[in-house]
């Protein structure tokens, strides 16, 4: 892989068409989740929310960068990734950032975030999900041939 | 593509046993665990047992971490970058960017969790990605 290989157009639709997805799908997950939350009452690590409409907009939009940033991830480590097809090259993807960050995620909040252990794992399923979602989308925007690499290639009549 | 079963192991076992070293000084230097000492925050979990807690980061949050970690590098290695060093460093970019960045995010907007704490495991966090990256491409 070179630098000059990865498209860099690309990875920001990709990102953002991904986060966006993400966000809703997780939003609806976390929104039919709230009578578990409910069931806690007052939880001591959480952060109040001041304001419900910037609290959703501070985390589209780090979301959006951070998955922009994945999408560069999977930009330059594609070509590793086992699969033949695009959906392939995703569920690999995704798979992978389960085993990186969503697996020691739920691990490290155990450790140190005095959080219900029901509440971590809830986190962790969404988060699995949103995951897989983000690598999904990620890999089959990222990974369409360029329409003008279409137009190269040879009619057949 | 073929994994290398065994090295790939190796490769999880030396990082994490050195990380946890290195981890050990990092946190439990007098500065550190200083500000660690002396923040009484109720987000934070308390372990009044030190040995059993030592004994779970080194299982959970160094070896198994590590080791799974070594798994993905092993497979994603031909796509990396450069010669041995350099594939290191983006592999411990790419945990970076897909773990550190999103752990901190999460942690800042959603919890009370400390932010001075917050900064210091964003730090050695990184820190940690590197050294297992590097290990990952000069074992592996």
């Amino acid at each position: 892989m070179k630098t000059n290989s990865v498209r860099w157009g690309r990875v920001i639709v990709a990102g953002l068409l991904a986060a966006i997805i993400a966000f809703v799908v997780e939003g609806m997950l976390y929104g039919s989740m709230n009578g578990v939350y409910e069931g806690f009452g007052d939880l001591p690590y959480a952060k109040p929310v001041e304001s419900v409409p910037a609290y959703l907009l501070q985390m589209l939009a780090g979301g959006a960068a951070l998955t922009v940033l994945i999408a560069l991830v999977y930009a330059i480590i594609q070509e590793g990734l086992p699969g033949q097809k695009q959906w392939q090259k995703g569920l690999a993807f995704g798979v992978m950032l389960l085993v990186l960050y969503a697996l020691p995620t739920a691990f490290n909040t155990w450790m140190q975030i005095a959080q219900p252990v029901t509440l971590i794992l809830v986190e962790a399923v969404n988060r699995t999900i949103g995951l897989l979602i983000q690598a999904l989308v990620i890999a089959m925007v990222y990974g369409q041939p360029y329409l003008a690499d279409q137009a190269r290639k040879p009619v057949v009549i | 593509m073929a994994i290398d079963v065994f090295r790939t192991i190796m490769g999880g076992v030396v990082a994490s046993v050195v990380w946890f070293i290195i981890g050990g000084a990092l946190y439990m230097n007098p500065l550190v665990d200083k500000i660690y000492k002396s923040d009484d925050n109720s987000a934070v979990r308390e372990w009044p047992n030190l040995p059993k807690y030592l004994g779970l980061m080194f299982a959970g949050g160094a070896l198994a971490q590590y080791m799974l970690w070594a798994f993905v590098f092993a497979l994603v290695k031909s796509a990396l970058p450069g010669g041995t060093f350099l594939r290191g460093v983006t592999f411990g970019l790419v945990l970076i960017a897909v773990k550190i960045f999103p752990r901190f995010f999460d942690m800042w907007i959603q919890t009370t969790y400390p932010n001075k704490k917050l900064v210091i495991e964003f730090i050695n966090g990184s820190i940690g990605s590197f050294v297992g990256g590097v290990i990952f491409a000069y074992v592996i």
